[in-house]
């Protein structure tokens, strides 16, 4: 067996991943916005006698990288050195895509291109030499739909076949070329530079690149020429502009199905009351589609706990109290969470992100906070772990950190189960409005957090805006059915895991020393222990109990409830809140301290345990001071 | 006499071509990547609500930027270009933007299509001066954004 080591590269959104999917046969999450991979993904497939390692890396449009996403592809590509290079292009957007693979070339790896997208060029009637192309380019190149399948047999064997053709293209003119190669050699002659690939080098350092000008330091002698940047630029694209011109027929600009709906999406009055109706009907959509499997599943977990409770001795009352009264509690909201990432995934797959960005950028602005850093606020509304980590595409230092540090505000799906707990025995017929309220709070919140933190952090510097516009598309049902359930199944594992094991701490808690009273037991001891400090808060010790294992996930909370409830969770919470302290105790949950997921994640993405610390020291005085400011007022206008 | 422009000044529909641009380094290469350099030409397509930011059309890539980026990247006009941006000369109207109201407003200051007109200096921001037939007029940015011109030979 051969082992060898293939890297994915690309600009951003023209289907790395699915490429990346259709190679290995993974389900790695895709959707339809630049920036969805902002890690290295790796994965594996057996080809004849050789063990294939995939690498899918983050999308770049050069390699003059600036952001977090962007150093990993760049750092990956000059530092690991992959055998080959499959760089993946949008088959319908050739001039812009092959700036970079000029650029990836010129790292001396051995590079195919993926000419990507070719459904979509045959629908917009562009023809493409792809002979002439690979001829002109002097590398294989291979068409590929990898939404739908490909051919791997035919692409490893061109991609192994022998190509040492020689590439005898010229794009650069002489005296910039003779610069290149005098700088070329005094790299290959230098001990600590000749590991690196020397034209390349060469090129990034004369161009002013600040890796490549930290990789050489001093021991170099570059000529400093004016605009050199701008000419070697100018040669590429002289050099594709020749290229595509020879290769490519497009027929005159027509109106296509984008244009159209850009024409509406994007109007400047009609822009945003559409876009507000999106938000409501996927709001509507996921509470109402979900409530009737969320009732179902609720009737089976009482049933089943009234079977449970007549097993004798205490198996009886962990299966019934701790396992299903609990844990149950919290997989009656699978559907309303499945049904959230389903309608999350529908917006990213169609490629409606980037315009609500381009919407909403203004607003974005008046909050110091850049259009792109609003993707990562969107996205926490499905999981705020995995939403830190898209704001790796944001380039100021200070504003990452600041969108970190906001986007706990933004209300995850895990808290969706304490809300519609708590507004289901409340609220009656007003409790998709007071759920709907607290995304609205949710939302001043973390905007409010932007301009203080910014104030704090005296921040100036946010990354100009660029968001590309992709193509719309129709959502794919196997697309959307990988999208849900590559999300959807963290809830589900956490709720076998994490949430489970909780659970049963909680029972054997509440139930210790045996055959006490639920009052004496060490549950109530500890609860009532801290709940002097929630008490201005109108929470008693069970509620405290609650929120305090929360932290470890914040369906926790409704699970502790749940064991404390002995079957009727509803009747249970009427005996420990009012409709007052009710909408005080869903406030707080939207507010106190991101779960342990998120603070992991925080550290991570920081470096640092003095954010996450801050961000919980943080949100939980805002929490207390918001809660017993609206319990104060609310019940001075009751 | 070229007229030089910032991109932001640009109304939509118009093509303007990429004179240079003033933006850190680290933007610049951005877009420079993108397909942004000095000679290529941009297409403005559509301005968000409240005017800010703008979607631009470069090779086939769409792109949104903020007013604060694109008023720093200085852009020629590519004619026919809207009155609004046109520096001071000769122009020949060749048409408008807009519906048969606003071509019947325009017809009855006296400017019709194909006729010679001349732009007089004029302060930036304000309305533009103009003279047709002899007669000098003012128009406001709204009205000129849509009357298209181009340079009379």
């Amino acid at each position: 067996m051969k082992e060898i080591t293939i890297a994915l590269i690309g600009n951003p959104n023209v289907g790395k991943t699915s490429f990346f999917n259709a190679l290995t046969g993974s389900h790695q999450y895709v959707a339809n916005w630049p920036g969805v991979t902002v890690e290295k993904k790796t994965g594996f497939f057996k080809w004849k006698d050789y063990n294939v390692k995939v690498v899918d890396l983050p999308g770049i449009y050069t390699l003059n990288a600036r952001s977090i996403d962007e150093r990993i592809a760049r750092d990956f590509l000059i530092n690991e050195r992959p055998d080959l290079v499959f760089n993946v292009v949008d088959g319908t957007n050739l001039k812009r895509n092959l700036y970079l693979t000029i650029q990836v070339i010129e790292t001396g790896v051995k590079t195919i291109l993926i000419l990507n997208q070719m459904d979509e060029v045959k629908n917009l009637d562009i023809k493409i030499d792809t002979r002439e192309l690979s001829k002109r380019l002097g590398i294989p190149v291979i068409e590929t739909i990898a939404t739908k399948s490909v051919d791997i047999d035919s692409i490893m064997r061109s991609a192994l076949a022998d190509s040492s053709r020689q590439i005898r293209y010229e794009i650069y003119p002489k005296e910039l070329e003779d610069i290149f190669s005098s700088v070329s050699r005094e790299i290959q002659n230098d001990e600590n530079l000749k590991k690196y690939p020397s034209r390349w080098l060469a090129i990034s350092v004369i161009e002013g690149d600040n890796f490549a000008k930290g990789l050489v330091q001093n021991r170099l002698v570059v000529p400093q020429e004016k605009d050199v940047s701008l000419k070697i630029a100018k040669a590429r694209y002289d050099f594709i502009d020749s290229v595509v011109k020879q290769i490519e027929q497009r027929p005159k600009e027509i109106w296509t199905i984008t244009d159209a709906l850009d024409h509406v999406f994007t109007h400047k009055i009609l822009g945003i009351p559409i876009f507000i109706s999106i938000m409501w009907m996927i709001f509507e959509f996921t509470f109402s589609i979900s409530t009737p499997f969320s009732d179902l599943l609720s009737t089976g977990f009482s049933d089943l706990g009234n079977y449970a409770h007549s097993i004798p001795g205490w198996a009886g009352s962990l299966i019934g109290d701790g396992l299903i009264s609990g844990v149950g509690s919290v997989l009656t909201f699978v559907p309303l969470i499945f049904f959230l990432f389903f309608s999350m995934g529908i917006l990213e797959d169609s490629g409606y992100m980037s315009r609500a960005a381009f919407l909403i950028d203004r607003l974005m602005h008046r909050f110091k906070l850049s259009g792109r850093a609003f993707i990562p606020l969107l996205l926490g509304f499905g999981c705020n772990a995995s939403a830190i980590m898209t704001t790796r595409t944001l380039e100021g230092e200070k504003e990452r950190l600041i969108s970190i540090l906001i986007n706990p505000f933004t209300t995850c799906s895990a808290r969706l189960p304490i809300y519609a707990v708590i507004s289901a025995a409340f609220f009656g017929a007003f409790g998709g409005f007071a759920i709907f309220s607290i995304y609205m709070i949710s939302i001043a919140v973390a905007l409010s957090m932007a301009i203080i933190f910014n104030f704090i952090m005296k921040n100036k510097e946010t990354t100009p805006l660029i968001i590309e516009m992709p193509r719309y598309k129709t959502p794919t049902a196997k697309g959307l059915a990988i999208y849900t359930w590559s999300r959807g199944k963290h809830f589900l594992k956490k709720a076998g895991g994490i949430i489970l094991g909780a659970t049963v701490v909680v029972w054997l808690l509440s139930n210790l020393p045996f055959n006490a009273p639920i009052q004496d037991s060490l549950a109530a001891q500890m609860g009532k222990a801290i709940a002097p400090i929630f008490k201005p808060l109108g929470f008693d010790w069970h509620v405290t109990l609650a929120l305090i294992f929360g932290g470890i996930a914040k369906e926790v909370t409704v699970t502790t409830l749940g064991t404390f409830a002995n079957g009727n969770l509803e009747q249970f919470l009427g005996t420990i809140l009012n409709p007052v302290s009710a909408y005080a105790l869903m406030l707080f949950a939207l507010l106190y301290i991101p779960c342990v997921a998120t603070q992991a994640t925080m550290k991570m993405e920081t470096g640092s345990y003095k954010w996450p610390i801050f961000s919980v020291v943080w949100s939980l005085s805002l929490a207390y001071a918001v809660t017993f400011l609206f319990e104060k007022i609310a019940y001075l206008v009751i | 006499m070229i007229s030089i422009i910032s991109l932001n000044k640009c109304p939509e529909n118009t093509r303007c071509i990429i004179v240079e641009s003033d933006l850190p380094d680290s933007f610049r290469s951005r877009l420079m990547g993108l397909g942004w350099l000095p000679g290529r030409e941009i297409k403005v397509l559509r301005k968000a609500p409240f005017g800010d930011p703008t979607i631009y059309l470069v090779d086939s890539t769409e792109i949104s930027l903020r007013e604060d980026d694109s008023k720093l990247i200085k852009v020629e006009p590519v004619y026919p270009a809207p009155l609004s941006i046109v520096s001071e000369g000769r122009y020949i109207v060749l048409y408008f933007e807009g519906g048969r109201v606003f071509a019947q407003k325009i017809n009855s200051l006296g400017i019709k299509i194909g006729q010679e007109i001349t732009v007089l200096p004029h302060e930036e921001g304000c309305k533009i001066n103009i003279s047709v037939g002899g007669e000098n007029i003012f128009i406001g940015y709204g009205m000129a954004n849509k009357i298209f011109v181009e340079k009379k030979k």
